[in-house]
């Protein structure tokens, strides 16, 4: 099948505004996972949440979708605090804390159903023609088009990310971050206050999932089971991108959207998935080999 | 006064009993020996006067304040530094950015530009100035034991816990080590030094204490306490016959 080059520059184009969206997911695991090592799947369900939330709060008070961060951000900070606090009380060792996240996952979506129905709610026909009407992009791409949505998830996606990534790297809560993550029993001594560290960390990482669940609430029909979609991607761009580095998630989910994407045009898209894990795959079969020939080219160099 | 007053320290592991009712005082400026036979608790003790470890029971007073529930990083605030028996720089920073991180985070926490400026001159002080750019991962073991020293003056403690710092290094790597340690006294921080070799610490410490089986066993100036048949027996299993 041939298939012209607009057709997959849009397609390549969407993809990579989707993976935008899933990267702004992303962002939240890859702290937690990376920096506090809790693989939370939870949070998957928080942005969930934050969809449902702001779906009730534009349908049922008529609120502008952005205006619904001011309630879901302090609140989903709270609940991170909350689990992460919990977490502390038991002395949750990781293996304890990936269980835990799971339970909630699972409780999360039983959760949604029981109150907001699983059949589809969407919350697009509510908004206005600014939001759904698509443009084009300027010269010299003027056959291209994005919906506004997608210009949305990337400007949310570019400023949560750019935020961490410049907060862990150029700041001074950025280095304790970074020696909590190496040794947090060293970094206190060193008089890192680790405890409400972890705490603000994993806040942050759930309103994260605020914001996300915003820009889902408005990207697309909302179901329950959402999060048992999204968890492929969001996984494997987390660790394809490296745990604890958000840039590094965000190009990693970017890149992923755009090849299931253009991997649709070819063959079924029911495989794409399969695309996803099988890039997983290849990247954790090759990690040991990469570091076999960097370590015969250091020592040969060495000698 | 005392700057340090350990009193009744009793330390369990579900049934074992690390330690049982240990007393120790360090005032300021001195250096103080801790030696003991292996697993007479020494790293035990010196870990829950750094707040690693919390205590089952006794007290522990620092500068005059009750410290025993305060966390680990309250107490490197307050002025109290440790280094590990086994070295554990933090892998991913340079050296001079393990050292700054004590700087930045210590006692008198600093931004990351004075931090590093600081972090220089302590290098500078403990001879590992050259390496200061270089990965943790390429420190020889001196070095990586050097550099638990320099962290821990970093975090500018008037109180200094080092723990082995001379163990597996060769003689003149030692007596560099021993050089250091005295110039610790020189910039008026008290220290509490572990080592297996006696006649080290007794070379360096105003006073010494020795542990056995997690209690005290002798404390005093070093010719006392070397001298002490208690201890020889501890050690050796029985008086020396001439």
């Amino acid at each position: 099948m041939s298939v012209s080059s607009l057709a997959l520059a849009q397609t390549l184009l969407n993809g990579a505004l989707l993976g935008c969206l899933f990267g702004s997911i992303a962002l939240g695991l890859s702290v937690k996972w990376g920096h506090l090592g809790v693989a939370d799947f939870f949070h998957l369900s928080l942005t969930l949440l934050g969809a449902y939330l702001t779906y009730s709060l534009v349908t049922e008070l008529l609120w502008d979708p952005f205006l619904t961060l001011a309630v879901t951000v302090p609140a989903f900070f709270a609940v991170g605090v909350g689990v992460q606090w919990l977490f502390h009380l038991i002395d949750a060792q990781p293996f304890t804390t990936l269980l835990i996240t799971f339970a909630l996952f699972i409780v999360t979506e039983s959760v949604v159903s029981m109150i907001w129905s699983p059949d589809l709610l969407n919350l697009r026909p509510l908004l206005s023609d600014g939001f759904t009407t698509s443009i084009r992009l300027p010269e010299p791409l003027p056959q291209l088009a994005v919906q506004p949505i997608d210009l949305v998830a990337l400007v949310c996606a570019a400023l949560m990310v750019g935020l961490a990534a410049y907060t862990l790297r150029s700041t001074r809560a950025g280095r304790a971050v970074q020696a909590m993550r190496q040794d947090a029993a060293i970094a206190e001594t060193l008089g890192v206050r680790v405890l409400p560290l972890t705490l603000a960390v994993s806040g942050l990482a759930a309103a994260t999932a605020a914001v996300a669940g915003m820009v889902v609430s408005l990207r697309m029909p909302l179901t329950p089971t959402l999060p048992l979609q999204w968890i492929g991607i969001v996984v494997v761009a987390t660790m394809l991108g490296g745990l604890g580095r958000p840039l590094g998630a965000l190009v990693a989910a970017v890149v992923l959207m755009m090849i299931q994407n253009a991997w649709s045009l070819w063959f079924p898209p029911q495989w794409a998935p399969a695309v996803t894990f099988g890039v997983l795959f290849l990247f954790l079969a090759l990690q040991p080999l990469t570091r076999i020939a960097r370590e015969r080219f250091t020592s040969g160099r060495t000698a | 006064m005392s700057l340090l007053r350990c009193h009744g320290i009793t330390k369990r592991f579900g049934g074992v009993k690390a330690l049982s009712e240990v007393d120790i005082e360090v005032t300021a400026g001195e250096i103080v020996g801790l030696v003991g036979p292996n697993g007479s608790g020494k790293t035990t003790l010196l870990s829950t006067i750094a707040g690693s470890l919390p205590v089952t029971a006794g007290t522990i007073e620092f500068d005059g304040r009750d410290i025993t529930r305060a966390s680990a990083h309250r107490r490197a605030h307050a002025g109290i530094a440790r280094t590990f028996q086994v070295p554990r720089p933090l892998g991913s920073f340079t050296v001079e950015e393990n050292v700054a991180t004590a700087s930045m985070f210590g006692r008198h926490a600093t931004g990351r530009t004075a931090a590093l400026e600081r972090a220089r001159g302590v290098l500078d002080a403990v001879g590992l100035a050259a390496h200061a750019a270089q990965e943790v991962g390429s420190l020889t073991l001196h070095e990586r034991k050097f550099l638990e020293i320099a962290r821990a003056v970093a975090l500018d403690p008037s109180l200094i816990l080092l723990d082995e710092v001379l163990g597996g290094l060769n003689p003149s790597e030692a007596a560099l080590g021993m050089d250091l340690i005295a110039s610790l006294r020189e910039r008026g921080m008290a220290v509490i030094y572990i080592e297996h070799n006696v006649r080290a610490v007794a070379t360096l410490a105003d006073r010494m204490y020795v542990l056995n089986q997690g209690q005290n066993l002798a404390n005093g100036t070093p010719a006392e306490v070397l001298n002490d048949p208690r201890v020889i027996e501890a050690y050796l299993g029985g008086p020396v016959d001439a």
